[in-house]
């Protein structure tokens, strides 16, 4: 008897407000490149634009499998150390002489089972994501400095580093931003064109409906903690390309920041409404910030701190608008 | 002139537009047991939230306490009008003792730094004494109580705050027989020391043991109050159910072929035990009964959502047993659940994509590409079927109206030609309009070939819609009715009474 909403009538009035609310992260991403350029030209030259992007990747891959956990409604605090396991791995196995694609293809194999153990923990255990992933993230980082005495592991193949790393296509184009491109286009297409997509935003929309329907929503739950631990693992080769070095310290703000970029980007943290397309535009977001800030002389300290009031905010103005119907 | 202790002039309720509650006029005296009649959404749960302050009655409405008109703007104006309620779900906090819980609401017993714990073991005793229950200990935490006792706990809390009326909503459905005996006693008691009790029961036999007047319900009406001396129990259901049958249920005739689908008693521990029936190919199987009856529990259990500890299912004469609910769509069954919001529908997804949620399961590999395009059209022809009425296809689901949405559940299960049809109160909370529609849409798919098995509270609609209906009572199956034979009083008889001759 609550819902008479009747909505047989085609939808009239289109105020300028309503756009805005709808693009909301493309209006913020606008308004913050504006601030910036006029702060400093230097903001939108080519070159800080790219090298802002190559540093925005690695944040941004983690994030599009981030959207795959969140809309089921889980959550992956291991990415991080997912990511060192990758990297120090990779490192030791070239060292050893094992050739570069098995050396990678192993690493894969190690990431599946990490992904396996998060997802199968959450579905099997019945345990909060949160606290599953609170684990492992100790665990899996706590596996990555035992392997290295906590010490970096030299990457020694240079192929591995121009390959994932420094590369540039060419030669004005760095890799990782390649990569983050097709892992968008990827992303999206899983998340939108596949019937396992579709599964996932079922079974985060509503739970209990997706198993009326006979979806196997465990196996659908698991599946998003392996696909984001793959990605966890290409983020993990980047960032040891970059580095030219495994290091069993490395990506521990990852989690976070890809959460956030996730966040900021539209999909729903209860689970159900994603947005791959959100998820790039949060993870820019976070990037120009930072970039726009290194610009203007401000440290790290001050850009944690900036970043984390811009969050507060996009909840505040979500929150807000979720009000308003 | 003698004074009320309550009194109500022409209450009533509109939600959003929909009357469920017009005209109520009752004048309650002091220290008497009066029972609240009625089937499901008479309006008697609506008449209770408005008299303990949850809903505001329409305008023109008046609550009188004790002669003075009094307007409940929230809860606490009830409570502090004296009045409290019992509800059908306790309220207490599980992990506090008992004498916690019941200075709780006590503001006065929490001046100064310290707890008074001395203070609150007096009060809990005294009021348990009142009841006679002084064999609960006031420092057990309440978590370890029966829920009888837990009730027990819940009406001394009124007491201590000096309740004056108390509403009790169906309190004796989750206890057993003997301890409901001993709520029967504790309220007869509680009448004679002067507090006025609003008692709420399907279970005639209960308000014929302690209520003194009896208030009929039905449809938002008050159809009338009578002093129990003066009424038998057959009278009272042909009050609750007397109404006209009118054309908004049309019957679809069907040949009915043989027997699909077979249950012999089926039990599920601590739900329902026995059950037995068999559906044939064509029929329209209802289930009746009253709430807690566990019709929903058996669906649930032929659907594989809830485990079987006995007997068996014959699906075309093989023995089948529904491990889950992907195993029951595998076997062509078909769940139209009753709360579209809970299990039936995503609400945040589109149109298209909640009336494919079955159908796509069986389209390509999982990462393979989904062809919207034809899913698009499928949702379109299920559209046209169905009459949903939308801007377009994409439009999220939870923009339509109730009628449409509970025809995108139906429409969802269509398109996979089920076999056996479960569907759980189809029409509930629908309008009239679209309520006619989908008992057209059930007597086409009958005539389709499915069985179908419905499970409703609306009399009318069973009596006009099944082909059989079987009455069930608390997890036991009262009998079969066939649809010649069948009448609305036949059916409350079977559902309310205890035992039948």
């Amino acid at each position: 008897m609550q819902d008479t909403t009747e909505s047989t009538e085609p939808h009239k009035r289109f105020s300028i407000l309503d756009i805005i609310i709808k693009y909301r992260t493309i209006f913020i991403l606008l308004l913050l490149a504006a601030v910036f350029t006029s702060l400093d030209k230097i903001f939108m030259h080519p070159t800080n634009i790219l090298n802002m992007l190559k540093r925005m990747s690695y944040v941004a891959i983690t994030a599009f499998g981030m959207t795959f956990v969140i809309t089921t409604g889980g959550l992956d605090l291991s990415v991080g150390g997912t990511a060192a396991i990758t990297g120090v791995t990779l490192a030791l196995l070239l060292a050893m002489g094992i050739p570069f694609p098995f050396a990678i293809l192993l690493c894969l194999v190690i990431a599946l089972i990490l992904g396996g153990i998060n997802g199968v923990t959450v579905v099997k255990g019945k345990i909060e994501p949160f606290l599953v992933t609170l684990a492992t993230m100790n665990i899996y980082r706590g596996f990555a400095l035992v392997l290295t005495g906590g010490r970096p592991v030299p990457i020694v193949s240079d192929f591995f580093v121009q390959m994932f790393g420094n590369g540039l296509i060419f030669n004005v184009l760095p890799v990782p931003i390649l990569i983050m491109a097709v892992f968008f286009v990827v992303t999206w297409f899983l998340y939108r064109k596949t019937k396992y997509g579709f599964f996932i935003r079922a079974t985060g929309g509503n739970l209990e409906a997706a198993v009326v329907a006979g979806m196997n929503v465990g196996v659908v739950k698991i599946g998003t903690y392996v696909i984001n631990s793959v990605y966890a693992y290409m983020t993990g080769l980047i960032l040891a390309a970059l580095m030219s070095s495994g290091l069993p310290a490395i990506a521990v703000d990852l989690p976070l920041d890809a959460i956030s970029a996730v966040i900021l980007g539209g999909t729903a943290i209860s689970g159900g409404q994603g947005n791959v397309l959100g998820t790039l535009g949060g993870a820019l977001i976070m990037a120009i910030l930072a970039s726009g800030m290194s610009l203007l002389g401000a440290q790290y300290p001050v850009q944690i701190l900036v970043k984390g009031i811009v969050i507060i905010f996009a909840m505040l103005i979500d929150q807000i608008l979720k009000a308003r119907g | 002139m003698e004074e009320h202790v309550l009194e109500l002039k022409n209450l009533g309720k509109t939600f959003s537009g929909v009357n469920v509650l017009r005209g109520i006029n009752l004048a309650l005296k002091k220290g008497e047991v009066h029972a609240l009649l009625g089937e499901n959404g008479a309006g008697k749960s609506t008449l209770i939230k408005i008299l303990n302050g949850y809903y505001q009655p329409d305008r023109g409405g008046e609550i009188r306490i004790a002669g003075r008109e009094l307007q409940f703007k929230k809860p606490k104006d009830a409570l502090d009008a004296s009045i409290h309620t019992i509800y059908q779900e306790l309220t207490l906090c599980p992990l506090m003792t008992v004498a916690e819980n019941i200075v709780i609401d006590k503001q006065d017993s929490f001046q100064g730094v310290a707890l008074k714990n001395k203070e609150f073991r007096e009060i809990t005793l005294e009021a348990l004494e009142r009841l006679g229950q002084t064999d609960i200990d006031p420092n057990r935490m309440v978590k370890e109580l029966s829920i009888a006792q837990q009730q027990v706990v819940e009406i001394a809390k009124a007491l201590s705050s000096n309740a004056q009326i108390l509403l009790m909503d169906e309190p004796t459905s989750s206890i057993s027989q003997k301890d409901a005996e001993k709520l029967m006693t504790i309220i007869r008691n509680l009448s004679e020391t002067g507090v006025t009790i609003i008692y709420i029961s399907h279970r005639l036999h209960e308000i014929d043991n302690i209520a003194h007047r009896i208030t009929v319900l039905r449809d938002g009406d008050l159809v009338g109050t009578v002093n129990k001396d003066d009424v038998t129990e057959h009278d009272l259901i042909r009050m609750m159910v007397g109404r006209e049958l009118t054309n908004v249920y049309p019957k679809t005739e069907v040949d009915i072929g043989e027997t699909v689908f077979r249950v012999e008693n089926l039990s599920s521990e601590h739900t329902f035990r026995d059950v037995s029936f068999d559906v044939r190919k064509g029929e329209i199987f209802g289930i009746g009964g009253l709430v807690g009856s566990k019709r929903t529990e058996l669906l649930e259990a032929l659907f594989g959502m809830r485990p079987i500890t006995g007997g068996s299912i014959f699906f075309k004469d093989r023995a089948f047993v529904p491990e889950n609910p992907i195993n029951a769509i595998r076997n062509k069954i078909a769940f139209i659940t009753e709360d579209r919001k809970k299990n039936g529908l995503v609400l945040c997804l589109s149109v298209t994509e909640n009336l494919n949620m079955i159908n796509a399961q069986e389209k390509g590999s999982a990462f393979g590409y989904l062809n919207w395009k034809e899913l698009m059209q499928v949702a379109k022809r299920q559209q046209k079927i169905l009459n949903i009425k939308l801007n377009t296809l994409e439009q999220i689901v939870a923009t339509l109206s109730g009628g449409n949405q509970q025809k995108v559940v139906l429409g969802k299960w269509l398109e996979f030609e089920p076999a056996v049809i479960l569907c759980d109160e189809p029409t509930r909370g629908i309008d009239i309009g679209a309520k006619t529609e989908i008992y057209a849409i059930l007597g086409k798919l009958a005539r389709q070939g499915a069985a179908v098995i419905m499970v409703s509270s609306e009399l009318p609609e069973l009596i006009s819609i099944a082909d059989r209906i079987m009455v069930m009572r608390e997890g036991e199956t009262r009998g079969i009715i066939d649809r010649a034979e069948a009448s609305q009083e036949k059916i409350m008889t079977l559902a309310a009474l205890q035992s039948v001759r």
